[in-house]
Order: structure tokens, then sequence, then C-alpha cells
């Protein structure tokens, strides 16, 4: 073995322990001297090299192993519950509407007013009721055929009005203190309309004929204040 | 190999640190070095059930960390096969004295060196590999491995560049 080869050896590995290798360094100096510097080398480079990872490295890489599929699992959970939520959250906007809407009609069946016959103290008593609901009447609906304080069977109170337009009468169930989520088609007997959200009141406008319930709604607003809507 | 989560806990404990020296080597960048021993080790045990030979558990790991390096940050350079004039060079190379390269010098040089030799450094001295094995894991043959050590002992030890001296006027 000659120097190159040893030198070229010992780059590689300066480790390597063959026999040739020791031979030529008992013989040669300048190789001998050559090894341990590249030894030496070896060493430092182990100490420099040997870099300390971040202690919680390993931690963190099981937690995102163990995070993933949670991941998953909690995205579906959240799916979940959000959908199981909007369906509740609908329910519950839908439901109540609907509920009032079918305890307005029962009522409206139950203690349908004479729709032809005037009561003629309608007009007279119509600012008295409006005040036991807790409204101040502005004036009285032209024309008024009935007007009466009435009551759910569901203990609501309102306010049960029979109007005159033209060839047809509209009935108005008007409820203080409930007002609907969002308007709703409402169903009693004969009469159909909407029940719909009005300044903080319930108003139920139905009639035989198909008519337009803003119209109505715009005249109970000018008729009636309610201070507490 | 069975998988569950005490395995691979005691994967990552076991391979976290090497990997970790490796990839700070290969990417001298530790936060880069974190993400590619992470994404090594989850990916490695997705596919763990292609790895038949226990025993090979941390080749098979940083074979895998560099090609997920190179996947997402660099091409692997061709290696270069080492001149006539370079074999003679190694008859005037310097010899390290201690206490010549200061340990911060010598980080320096080490992090200087092109990839492929530092690579090859790493896996000789942090994971004490032969010439033969590094030459299985780099996928190239064992004089190449010879090759990149000696460039890269011979840049360590060479003589940094003289800072140029301006003058007075």
């Amino acid at each position: 073995m000659n120097c190159i080869e040893f030198r070229r050896a010992v780059l590689a590995d300066p480790l390597a322990s063959e026999p040739p290798l020791a031979q030529h360094a008992r013989e040669c100096g300048a190789c001998a001297a050559f090894l341990q510097g590249q030894l030496r080398l070896t060493q430092q480079l182990k100490s420099a090299m040997r870099v300390a990872p971040p202690s919680s490295l390993a931690d963190r890489i099981i937690f995102a192993h163990i995070a993933r599929p949670m991941r998953s699992r909690r995205l579906g959970s959240a799916l979940a519950a959000t959908l199981a939520f909007i369906t509740f959250a609908l329910g519950l906007v839908v439901y109540q509407p609907v509920s009032l809407a079918n305890e307005v009609a029962r009522h409206l069946e139950a203690e349908r007013l004479e729709q032809d016959r005037p009561d003629g103290r309608a007009a007279a008593e119509f600012p008295q009721l409006v005040a036991q609901l807790g409204g101040v009447a502005r004036a009285a609906p032209p024309p008024l055929l009935q007007a009466a304080f009435c009551e759910t069977d569901g203990k609501r109170p309102g306010l049960h009005l029979v109007l005159a337009d033209g060839s047809h009468t509209v009935t108005i169930f008007v409820l203080p203190h409930d007002a609907p989520r969002v308007r709703v088609p409402i169903h009693a007997g004969a009469l159909h309309g909407w029940l719909l959200p009005r300044g903080g009141v319930g108003l139920a406008v139905l009639s035989e004929a198909d008519i337009d319930p803003e119209k109505y709604a715009q005249l109970m607003d000018a008729t009636i204040a309610w201070p507490r809507a | 190999m069975k998988q569950n989560r005490q395995d691979f806990e005691a994967l990552v404990r076991g391979c976290t640190d090497d990997l970790y020296r490796f990839a700070y080597w290969l990417a001298k960048d530790s936060a880069v070095a974190e993400d590619l021993v992470q994404e090594t080790l989850l990916r490695a045990w997705r596919a763990m059930d292609q790895l038949h030979d226990a025993a090979k558990v941390r080749a098979w790991l940083i074979t895998t960390l560099r090609r997920e390096f190179a996947r997402l940050h660099e091409r692997v350079a061709p290696s270069e096969m080492l001149s006539l004039d370079q074999v003679e060079d190694v008859l005037s190379m310097p010899e390290p004295v201690d206490g010549v390269l200061e340990h911060s010098e010598l980080l320096r040089r080490v992090l200087e060196l092109p990839r492929d030799q530092r690579e090859a450094l790493v896996l000789q001295i942090v994971f004490g590999y032969s010439q033969n094995e590094i030459a299985a894991l780099l996928e190239i043959t064992p004089s190449a491995v010879n090759n990149r050590l000696f460039r890269a002992r011979r840049q360590l030890v060479s003589p940094s560049p003289a800072v140029p001296q301006r003058k007075s006027s």
C-alpha cells in the first residue's frame, strides 16, 4: 500500500482498521500523522454534528398522529352538530308561527263572529277593547262590523275584529303579545289568509276572498298603536 | 407489522432524534428539519406494511426523509466523479490540528459543504454507517461515496480563503 492508497482509504473511513492500513501507518510517519489528524477531525465532527433536537418534537409528532384522525372525526361530529342545530333552529322558527296560527285558527273556528251582522256598539267599544290589550286606538277601522276581546285556547289575549270591505268581509285577529317569527298561512273553516308579524304584534288577516294582507296590516297600523311593541 | 398507537410512539421516540439530526444537516434549517421529521414519520407509518425487515427501519426512514426533502425542496444533485488531480491532492492536504478548528468554525464549514457531501458525512459521522451502507442508502456506488467523503474532509480542513486586505491610500 502506498501513501495515496492509504490516505484515500483513511479519508473514506478514518476508523477502518484493515491490516495493510495499520502496517502503512507504522512505516510512514507522515501518513500516521495524517491518520491522527483525521481521527481528531472525526471526533470533532461527532461532537459538532450531534445537534440537539427540540425536546417536544417527538410529543408533537405523536400528537399530530393522534390529531389527524381525530380532526376528521371532529369534523364529522361538528358537521352533524351543526346540521342538528340548523334543523332544531329551523324547527323552532317554523314551529312557533305554525303553532300560533293553528291556535288562532281554532279560536276563529270556535268563536266565529257573526260576519254579516253588524254590531252597532263595535265602533264605540273599539277604543276600550284596544286599551284592555295595552294599545291605543287612533281611530275605529271603518267599517267595523264586529269587535271583541278574546282569548285563545292557549290563553293568549287577542282582539277579534270583522271588517266589511266591499262585497266581502275580512276577519282580523290581533295578538298584542305574540308575534310569529315568520309569516305563515292560516286556515279557519272557509276563511284563509296569513298570520304575520307586524311591529312586534301578531296579526292574522283572513277572508273567504283572496285578499292582500298587507293592505289590512297597514290599516291596523294606522288605527292602533301598541306602545309595548 | 402491527400498527397501533403504542407502536407508533415507540417508533417516534426511538427514531426522532437521529432523523432530526439527519434532516437538520440536510436542510440546514431547524424548522424545515422538524417538518421533515414529522412528515417522514407520519408518511412512513402509513406505509409501514411495506417494511418486512424491522431491523432496517432506520435506513428506511432515512430514505423516506431524503425523498420527502427532494420532493419538497430540491432535486438530488448528480454525483460527481473524483478527478486524478484531486486524488493527488490527498498528499498535500493540510492536517487538522487540535484547537485549529473551533467548534463554531467547524459547524460553519459543515453547513457550507455541498448537500451531497454533507449528506454522506452525516451518515458516516452521526449514524456510523459504512461506505457500502451509505452507498445503498444514497443509491450510489461505494466509490461515489468515497468521492463525496474525500471532498468533504478536504474542504473542512482547507484554509479559509484569505480576506482581501484594503490598501491604505
